[in-house]
């Protein structure tokens, strides 16, 4: 039979936290008077009207920044990025130091700039690849998303934070990781060359900076895509393997449009134009410019498609 | 409160929610009902904001969800156990969802101990079981103190004791006032914990009413009678009063109806079945009463013993005698068997196994609104 009696007086949600207006106290009645042919219009249902935009970018930060920090999978890749920086300088101070005891001329403090530059765009750029494609699909993966948008209807300010932590996030990778691989270099070659404290410091702001845009522009990619093989595979095509098979082309335009790819424009900016290798023909701040680019026209396709398409 | 209308969803072709209008009061448990496929998710989805409507409106609280001030305050859901990330623990998940909605933190303690996962809020949500998912789904539904909640198949993955105290929490929430907006496609669930029904069948309402009603309204209780002496027996009968009426098993309950028989009697139905409808099994017979194998009467305004008399008195052989009761279960298979008849042989033949399955018993109880035969000859 009907176990209506079944009910007792066990459970009780609480109102912690709350003031007047809590909406277990103003439901009822007063909302059913809000049906009618006007009832999209916005009204006030509790005491408490909508958060201002900017404090809900905040509180949706702070939960962002929770839902990253409490996931074993962004330290790892933080620890990766970060080891594998270490392992990259200490293989290129060897090297370096085998060379400057060959011919002591070559000792030169650029080369702090350009070995950590060279760490970056092998290595530490597709760390910060993986850290933005789990932030932006993981939770499409396994459906928390729903859990996620639920409460924050403005589907815009969800993406602003995730690309905010992961940006702020990658830009500390960036960082870190220059100290770290200078570091690691200076361990080598500081008998010969010291370090150049000044341009050590632009290095790892660059990096910082040119890490955080990648964030920005793969965390649009992931939430667009909401696939993170997708959305790592074409991290690699844009970073690495589309500019490389562009450079193969024989015809020039398309051998300098690659330049303005992502990844090399982004070597080239955050190496301050001598990273070793042919890069671009461009110097200056179209690199930088060019990389600003990617990631906005990504987190444009990102917000329209988030905003228009079911989850 | 919900207010759901004239909703359509449309997925390329196909109609998800067809035209459902609705509303789902506070201070009571609305039971959404339909079987699997019916659309209750994709309304869930929508009034929630999650899919967009092809037309017609969905509102919570008379607003559309993206229009709510403070939806963490107003509306809670539990849509699936996946709610939370499963490298994260329950209570990261919980505080994320606090820290985003401005709600103070011990919030959380309070809700992970009342769905019983205080002793195990720092364990990653992938290693709990799926009761356990469903709690922490119910926690972060409850989160915010909302008004308005809605769940979507809750004892998915329940065990009796998980069970018991979502329906109580059910029944709890909505004895505080709250709008409670329940599917499931279960029936007997939903017997125990809705006050009022609205059931869906292919995307369109069958349904909406109070649930002693849709029990009142689709199934009776009666006497259910095989005689080979039908004839005689009903002539006795139909004199008995004004309020007793007599219909045959067969004759206008069509497939249900005869797989009850079957389910009554096993082997009479099969008997019969072989002989008029080769393949056919569960169909009874409607023309058993003028002798030979026993066939069945259903009795409405009298009860067993008093039927026994009439039988004894009118010298009629009695081979099975006993009370059909009223169940949801039975109005829930007409119902939705109702809006299955809309459609492809698939669906005829997923009406008929359910009518074979035991659970038919007794489902031509309902039989005036049950369309005659096509069950069966579905088969």
């Amino acid at each position: 039979m009907r176990g209506r009696d079944g009910m007792s007086g066990t459970r009780r949600v609480g109102r912690a936290g709350r003031g007047n207006g809590a909406p277990g106290e103003e439901t009822g009645g007063a909302v059913a008077r809000g049906r009618g042919p006007g009832a999209g219009a916005p009204r006030s249902v509790g005491g408490e009207g909508p958060p201002r935009a900017g404090a809900e970018l905040l509180r949706e930060t702070g939960a962002e920044w929770v839902r990253q920090s409490s996931l074993r999978s962004t330290w790892a890749v933080v620890a990766v990025a970060l080891a594998g920086m270490a392992v990259f300088a200490a293989l290129m101070g060897y090297t370096e130091l085998t060379r400057i005891l060959e011919n002591p001329d070559e000792a030169d403090s650029a080369a702090f700039m350009r070995l950590t530059s060279q760490g970056h765009y092998y290595l530490v750029q597709f760390a910060v690849l993986v850290l933005a494609a789990l932030a932006s699909t993981g939770e499409f993966a396994n459906h928390s998303v729903t859990s996620t948008l639920l409460w924050r209807p403005r589907r815009g300010v969800v993406l602003a934070a995730r690309t905010l932590v992961s940006a702020v996030l990658a830009f500390a990778v960036g960082v870190l990781s220059t100290l770290v691989g200078v570091t690691v270099l200076a361990g080598f070659v500081a008998p010969y060359t010291g370090v150049d404290v000044p341009e050590a410091a632009v290095a790892a702001l660059s990096a910082g900076l040119c890490m955080a845009l990648f964030a920005v522009l793969f965390t649009g990619v992931g939430t667009a895509l909401r696939s993170m093989p997708g959305t790592i595979t074409l991290g690699f095509l844009v970073l690495l393997g589309l500019p490389m098979v562009m450079q193969l082309s024989q015809v020039q335009a398309i051998n300098d449009a690659a330049s303005l790819m992502p990844g090399l424009a982004g070597v080239e900016f955050y190496a301050g134009g001598d990273v070793g290798f042919y890069t671009a023909p461009y110097d200056g701040p179209v690199n930088i410019l060019a990389v600003v680019g990617w990631a906005v026209a990504a987190q444009i396709v990102a917000r329209t498609e988030l905003r228009v398409r079911d989850v | 409160m919900i207010t759901v209308r004239d909703l359509t969803k449309r997925y390329g072709r196909g109609k998800a929610v067809d035209g459902l209008t609705f509303t789902a009061e506070p201070g009571r448990v609305t039971g959404f009902l339909g079987p699997n496929g019916a659309g209750k998710s994709t309304t869930m989805r929508v009034l929630l904001g999650l899919v967009r409507p092809t037309s017609g409106e969905a509102l919570v609280n008379g607003r559309v969800y993206e229009r709510l001030a403070r939806p963490s305050r107003e509306v809670g859901a539990l849509l699936s156990p996946d709610a939370a990330h499963p490298g994260r623990s329950a209570r990261a998940h919980l505080t994320a969802k606090a820290v985003g909605a401005g709600i103070p933190r011990r919030r959380v303690d309070e809700v992970l101990g009342e769905v019983g996962l205080a002793e195990v809020d720092r364990r990653r949500v992938g290693g709990y079981s799926l009761g356990m998912r469903q709690r922490l789904g119910v926690a972060d539904a409850l989160l915010g103190d909302p008004g308005v909640l809605l769940f979507d198949e809750p004892v998915n993955g329940l065990d009796l004791d998980g069970v018991r105290w979502m329906r109580d929490l059910t029944r709890g929430l909505a004895a505080e006032g709250r709008t409670v907006f329940v599917s499931s496609h279960l029936m007997s669930e939903m017997e125990m914990v809705a006050d009022h029904l609205v059931v869906v069948g292919r995307g369109r309402l069958i349904a909406d009413a109070p649930l002693d009603d849709v029990i009142a309204a689709w199934s009776r209780k009666h006497v259910l009678v095989h005689s080979p002496d039908a004839g005689r027996l009903r002539e006795r009968l139909e004199k008995a009063g004004p309020g007793v009426r007599v219909e045959d098993v067969s004759g206008d309950g069509g497939g249900g109806a005869g797989g009850a028989v079957g389910a009554e009697r096993p082997g009479e139905g099969e008997g019969t079945g072989g002989e008029a409808v080769p393949g056919a099994p569960g169909r009874g017979r409607a023309a058993g009463e003028r002798g030979g194998p026993a066939a069945g009467l259903r009795v409405f305004g009298l009860g067993a013993e008093e039927v026994g008399d009439h039988a004894h008195a009118a010298g009629a052989r009695v081979h099975g005698l006993r009370v059909v009761e009223a169940s949801l279960e039975q109005a829930y298979l007409e119902l939705t068997g109702d809006a299955v008849e809309y459609g492809s042989r698939a669906a005829g033949t997923a009406r008929r196994s359910a009518g074979a399955s035991g659970t038919g018993n007794g489902a031509g109880a309902a039989g005036p609104a049950s369309p005659v035969g096509t069950g069966g000859t579905a088969a």
